[in-house]
């Protein structure tokens, strides 16, 4: 079974902190409309009667920008180039501002199961410094409309570690979303990405962002507050209430193939070694052009061996709360780390950044959860 | 003289770094018709990658020509390209041993520079006919006049008389053949006396093994004949011997007079001794050529394999580099933190970074070098001495009577408007002011003596801000002086780090200390656990800095699905981690141990 993810690179602003791919200034979106169904129809050819298909997730950009037909529409191509019958999960990305009742039916409507809203913070003054598109009454009154549409199913992104934001803000922020029942939370802390407004800020020396103590503080903060309140810490940034884990995202995570669609997106298809990834052009016009042209818009490609598959899963599912598994890396990806990293394991236990294997399980405790790529640099191979 | 003697020129062609000589090297080649149009490229002589890269001239070159001049007579000329930079100025010295004459290139522009002077008085040192021109008369910048009025008043050549060319166009490059013919003296030496043929250069082929570049000055070599070496007197046969074209040309016999090379039986490579003269076992001459005055080098630092498993592949590189490069000095060295390796003596910073480079490109070595530092002389309490070029040999505070430590007389060749600045810096690196002449109306020539300590890091590059580019200088080894000189050490996490070590003044200690923590601050990446930086002197600690502990470090999220560019991210963190030093239980990346050289940044 197969994961799909559908690119849809449109925002309203830039938030400050953001880079993923989007442009601001689409006057219409039906050229993208036109080429993502020309890409669906394309890699439906080659890929559609490979593997069903489980879990969709229309993200962004801002999905919820375009209008409900066109969902309706990214829907009913899929279904016609892919075998979408046993679909369990279709995720949509939505940004408070853009909610409206209707809307929401519409969504659910169309086939969506799943949300994932971008509230953020619930603190007008954090929307401002991120330059976000809505304010804070919009963000709780969407969650509350959203599950009076139907939607049980919807996760919450916030994230911390903001420049000046007090630590009250923080803690409110996850009282606030417990107390709504957000069945779902994704919290980032915030990264400085290169070339976005907020690092541009930050070599001005007008926002200074804040100590990795105090964002080591933070995280640890949300990990209790968020375990003692009923949540599944199942992977760095997600927790769920039992039930609730994103299937797609947990795709990732797993090895499963996935396709991408749409400028930028990512795609990875495992049927036999090399294993392959690829991604698109980061380019609405380029990839509408290259559609259009009957060209493929892919940019990078990627051969991945055995080794560096098993390099990859060691890097993905440390992050997980099953942890990473000793017997599958070794029958799977043939690289035993018992033989190669002993060391490494006995040292990170020794330091109580993972606890004791059992079953060939290596699970971070907290401590190690706040050096997750430190540890994962001691595990991978090569 | 015999007659063929009178038919051959040897000669050189000197100048200050850049001035053109290659090049000029290269329109000769192309004037006697040595080299075909295809064959020909810009520097063609410049045959290492590294000197094709940098556009400078690393190594000498000799190549032989052919020349039918004016008057009818068929001329051979061997030419020996030289490199104008500081550092190899040795090149240039044992070059001039094999020759009767001297080119000086002087660039029209930029007029007469330190190495102009330091290599023409090479050239006088050693009686050479010198013939100066005015290079880059084509460039628009060019001043011919002025600068051949200094050229003058340097060497006395009547300014009107200066040959004026264009190494770039081919413009005056006849006459130039022809004045060479006309004034440099063919060789003298009797070619029936016992041998007598100078080694003045080397280099090592990985299938030929060591060759000898020859001057015959007295005898005739045959192909075949049993040879010695007068200094060691190993004995070896002339399995090949010839002239030096683009390739090698075997011939039947040398004579004195002629420049070309030697293969022989040669076992082991280090007896190819460059400055020995070589001599027929059956007739041998009575006594050798005098050598060449021999280089010393003047800065040293310890080379370190990165992976200790590569130590016996650097001894055996060392080994094959000091072969083309008899300057290179090394011995074993040990260190706490890095390991075995080798303290390795060089001419200078430049020579240092080639070294280092070779090692890399030729031999795949991938190498830790420690802080360059200049040689002392340090006096016992009981009156003994000792020379130590590495700073953890510095005896205990205790035992010393005094440290000396070497000081250089150096010229500084500048437009007047920036002696101030160039005084104020020679004052802060301690330097003793000697004298001013100048050159011409503009340019001056400012004398100072300086400790080679304070000039082989950054001086040059000080020197070229401060004048906006337009100052050159030079320098030569006067003496060892006492000077107040202290041992710096570091410590990480209480750890003395050997080879971090340094020696300097005592009045820039607290300074030096200072920069020193703080840059280390930046360069040592975050660890599990607090990181204590120190600088001190003997027992007392001077400064401090804190690595503090890393308390996160985890990447948010894969982004819809972008793994690959968290693996590369991963793969690249691998690879540092590759280039890291464990000091104690702190990792410690390799510039660290530069960081010295880096403070200023
Ligand atoms: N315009 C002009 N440029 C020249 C002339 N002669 C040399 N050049 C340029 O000057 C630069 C230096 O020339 P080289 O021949 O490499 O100088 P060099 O003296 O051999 O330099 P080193 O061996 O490093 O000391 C090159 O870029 C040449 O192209 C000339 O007559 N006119
Ligand atoms: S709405 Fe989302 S994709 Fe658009 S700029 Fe903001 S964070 Fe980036
Ligand atoms: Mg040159």
């Amino acid at each position: 079974m197969a994961g799909i993810y559908i690119h849809v690179p449109f925002c309203s602003q830039r938030c400050s902190y953001c880079d993923f791919y989007f442009v601001t200034t689409a006057k219409s979106y039906a050229p993208y409309m036109r080429a993502l169904q020309q890409e669906i129809a394309f890699l439906g050819h080659t890929y559609g009667s490979r593997e069903k298909i489980d879990t969709i997730y229309i993200g962004g950009g801002t999905p919820s920008l375009l209008h409900g037909d066109d969902v309706t529409l990214i829907l009913a191509s899929l279904a016609e180039h892919f075998d979408t019958s046993e679909v369990t999960e279709i995720t949509f990305e939505l940004n408070p501002e853009d909610y409206s009742d209707e809307y929401l039916r519409y969504l659910k409507h169309a086939g969506v199961t799943r949300l994932s809203i971008g509230v953020q913070s619930f603190f007008d003054s954090d929307l401002q410094f991120m330059n976000r598109s809505h304010r804070s009454q919009e963000s709780e009154a969407v969650i509350i409309a959203a599950r009076q549409c139907g939607f049980d199913n919807f996760s919450v992104d916030l994230i911390f570690g903001l420049p000046d934001q007090p630590t009250e803000y923080w803690a409110a922020n996850l009282e606030k979303a417990v107390e709504l029942g957000v069945p779902h939370l994704s919290t980032y802390g915030l990264t400085i990405e290169e070339k976005t407004p907020l690092h541009k800020q930050i070599q001005l020396g007008k926002v200074v962002p804040v100590r990795d103590d105090e964002a080591a503080e933070l995280y640890r903060f949300t990990m209790t507050y968020l375990q003692n309140a009923g949540y599944d810490h199942y992977e760095t940034s997600s927790f769920s209430l039992p039930s609730y884990r994103s299937r797609h995202n947990q795709g990732y995570w797993h090895h499963r193939n996935y396709l991408g669609f749409g400028p930028s997106s990512h795609s990875f298809w495992w049927a036999g070694l090399p294993a392959r990834r690829w991604a698109n052009v980061r380019n609405l016009k380029r990839w509408q052009a290259l559609l259009e042209g009957r060209h493929s818009p892919v940019e990078l490609r990627e051969k991945l061996d055995l080794e560096t598959l098993g390099n990859e899963y060691i890097m993905l599912r440390i992050r997980t709360s099953e942890g990473l598994d000793l017997a599958e890396l070794e029958h799977t990806y043939g690289l035993s780390l018992y033989d190669e990293r002993i060391v490494e394991l006995a040292w990170l236990e020794s330091e109580g950044l993972i606890r004791p294997i059992r079953n060939d399980l290596v699970q971070l405790t907290d401590d190690g959860k706040l050096l997750t790529d430190m540890v994962t640099s001691k595990l991978v191979t090569g | 003289m015999s007659s063929y003697q009178s038919r051959i020129r040897n000669f050189c062609i000197i100048a200050h770094i850049d001035h053109g000589k290659s090049t000029l090297a290269d329109r000769l080649l192309e004037a006697t018709g040595t080299l075909s149009e295809r064959e020909l490229h810009a520097q063609v002589l410049d045959s290492m990658d590294l000197e094709r890269e940098r556009g400078i001239t690393i190594k000498s070159h000799a190549i032989r020509m052919n020349y039918s001049s004016a008057d009818g007579e068929e001329y051979t000329l061997n030419l020996i390209d030289t490199p104008g930079h500081v550092d190899f100025s040795y090149e240039v010295s044992r070059a001039l041993n094999a020759c009767e004459g001297a080119v000086l290139v002087v660039d029209a522009a930029q007029g007469i520079e330190a190495q102009t002077i330091s290599n023409l008085y090479l050239a006088v040192e050693n009686d050479l006919e010198i013939i100066p021109v005015l290079n880059k008369v084509d460039l628009p910048g060019a001043r011919p006049d002025v600068v051949a009025q200094s050229i003058e008043n340097l060497i006395g050549e009547k300014a009107e008389d200066v040959l004026r060319i264009s190494a770039k166009t081919g413009e005056g490059v006849q006459q130039l053949l022809d004045q060479i013919v006309a004034r440099i003296p063919p060789p003298s030496g009797d070619p029936d006396a016992p041998l007598k043929a100078l080694v003045f250069d080397s280099v090592f082929n990985t299938y030929r093994g060591a060759i000898a570049y020859v001057r015959i000055f007295d005898g005739t070599l045959k192909k075949g004949d049993a040879m010695k070496f007068m200094s060691n007197r190993k004995e070896y046969d002339a399995e090949e011997i010839g002239v030096l074209r683009m390739n090698m040309e075997p011939t039947k016999t040398l004579r004195a007079g002629e420049v070309g090379y030697i293969i022989g039986s040669v076992k082991d490579v280090r007896d190819t001794r460059v400055g020995d003269t070589i001599t027929l076992i059956a007739d041998p001459a009575s006594e050798s050529i005098s050598g060449f005055r021999e280089v010393k080098p003047m800065v040293f630092s310890g080379f370190f394999p990165t992976s200790t498993d590569d130590f016996e592949d650097l001894r055996a590189s060392l080994d094959k580099l000091q072969l083309n490069d008899a300057s290179l000095t090394y011995e074993p060295e040990t260190s706490v933190a890095l390991g075995f390796g080798f303290r390795v003596g060089f001419l200078g910073l430049l020579h240092m970074e080639i070294v280092q480079e070779r090692l890399d490109r030729e031999f795949g070595l991938d190498i830790i070098t420690t802080v360059p530092n200049v040689k002392y002389e340090v006096e016992h309490k009981d009156g003994s001495v000792v020379s130590v070029d590495n700073p953890n040999n510095m005896p205990g505070v205790g035992d010393i009577e005094q440290i000396r430590e070497p000081f250089v007389k150096a010229e500084i060749i500048t437009p007047s408007e920036y002696i101030g600045g160039l005084m104020t810096l020679c004052q802060e690196r301690r330097g003793t002011y000697i004298n001013t002449t100048y050159l011409d109306t503009e340019r001056a020539n400012l004398e100072y003596e300086l400790p080679l300590s304070e000039i082989v890091f950054d001086f040059y590059d000080k020197l070229k801000t401060i004048s906006r580019g337009f100052a050159s200088f030079d320098y030569e080894f006067t003496k060892f002086r006492s000077s107040d000189l202290v041992r710096l050490e570091v410590m990480i996490n209480g750890d003395p780090v050997d080879a971090l070590s340094t020696i300097v003044h005592r009045d820039k200690a607290y300074e030096m200390g200072r920069k020193l923590v703080k840059k280390l601050k930046e360069l040592i990446p975050r660890q599990m656990f607090e990181v204590a930086l120190q600088a001190a002197i003997g027992s007392r600690v001077i400064a401090r800095e804190t690595v503090k502990a890393m308390r996160k470090d985890v990447t948010a999220k894969c982004y819809g699905g972008d793994i690959s560019r968290k693996r590369k991210l991963l793969e690249k963190q691998k690879e540092g981690k590759k280039r890291m030093k464990q000091v104690g239980s702190v990792e410690v990346p390799q510039e660290a141990f530069l960081a010295v050289l880096s403070m200023n940044d």
